[in-house]
């Protein structure tokens, strides 16, 4: 569960989210009845492959002071360790189903060096639609096809 | 097109995630994405570094910096531009 402010920022943040998807063919979906305030659910599709869908959670712990966790899913709400849900991506491990990248709760475990410097998670601007850009870019310009 | 559609001033707003206001600014026709992806870089006090690229994009397709505005705009007066952060490692 996080708290209030965060629930809020996230809630004035995600207007854009919705816009940016809206407009490439995806989806954000929140379902409110059902997780918390700190999860969100998007479709994506890679621009080169618009009949695959692809659908991952991003979970919040603090908005906008932390990065979130990023995971690939079998479906809203579905299962997180399925490796067909994952694109091929350089930096996208299906294996260890995390993507490691200076974006992500993930990736910041993993190098403590991205915590300062050019890398470091910035809470300036948009970072709710910073990351979905960042998840849409990478389909469409690195996509490789789905992992099996 | 024509030289006289060429010299026409296009509208040019690019946004960036990171940043709280869009870059906004009039273009010529044959001015270079690479132009406009500078200015809006300055304005967003943002700069190329070893781990990461920038490059603009429109309606989701990667604008290369040699492609002129008028190319990209065709008739239309105004043009919106998306600034991506390519972060290339991992």
């Amino acid at each position: 569960m996080i708290d209030e402010e965060s629930r809020l920022n996230l809630e004035a943040d995600r207007v854009a989210v919705y816009e940016f998807l809206a407009q490439l063919g995806g989806e954000l979906v929140h379902r409110a009845d059902v997780d918390d305030g700190s999860l969100y659910w998007v479709r994506l599709r890679p621009r080169s492959a618009p009949e695959e869908t692809y659908v991952a959670r991003i979970g919040w712990s603090r908005y906008p002071q932390a990065a979130p966790s990023v995971k690939f899913a079998d479906g809203v709400g579905g299962s997180l360790t399925v490796t067909r849900a994952w694109p091929v991506i350089a930096a996208y491990r299906a294996a260890s189903f995390d993507i490691c990248k200076p974006f992500t709760a993930e990736g910041f475990a993993l190098h403590a060096e991205w915590r300062t410097g050019p890398q470091a998670w910035s809470m300036s601007g948009n970072p709710f639609l910073w990351v979905v850009s960042q998840l849409q870019d990478d389909l469409n310009h690195r996509y490789q096809g789905r992992s099996q | 097109m024509s030289e006289k559609e060429q010299q026409h001033d296009i509208q040019v707003t690019v946004t960036f995630p990171l940043a709280p206001q869009p870059f906004h600014g009039n273009f010529g026709a044959p001015s270079t994405v690479g132009q406009v992806r500078a200015a809006a870089m300055t304005k967003f006090g943002v700069h190329e570094e070893p781990s990461s690229v920038y490059y603009l994009t429109h309606n989701g397709e990667r604008l290369p910096d040699e492609r002129t505005l008028g190319d990209i705009a065709d008739h239309a007066s105004g043009l919106k531009l998306r600034l991506v952060k390519d972060l290339v490692q991992g």
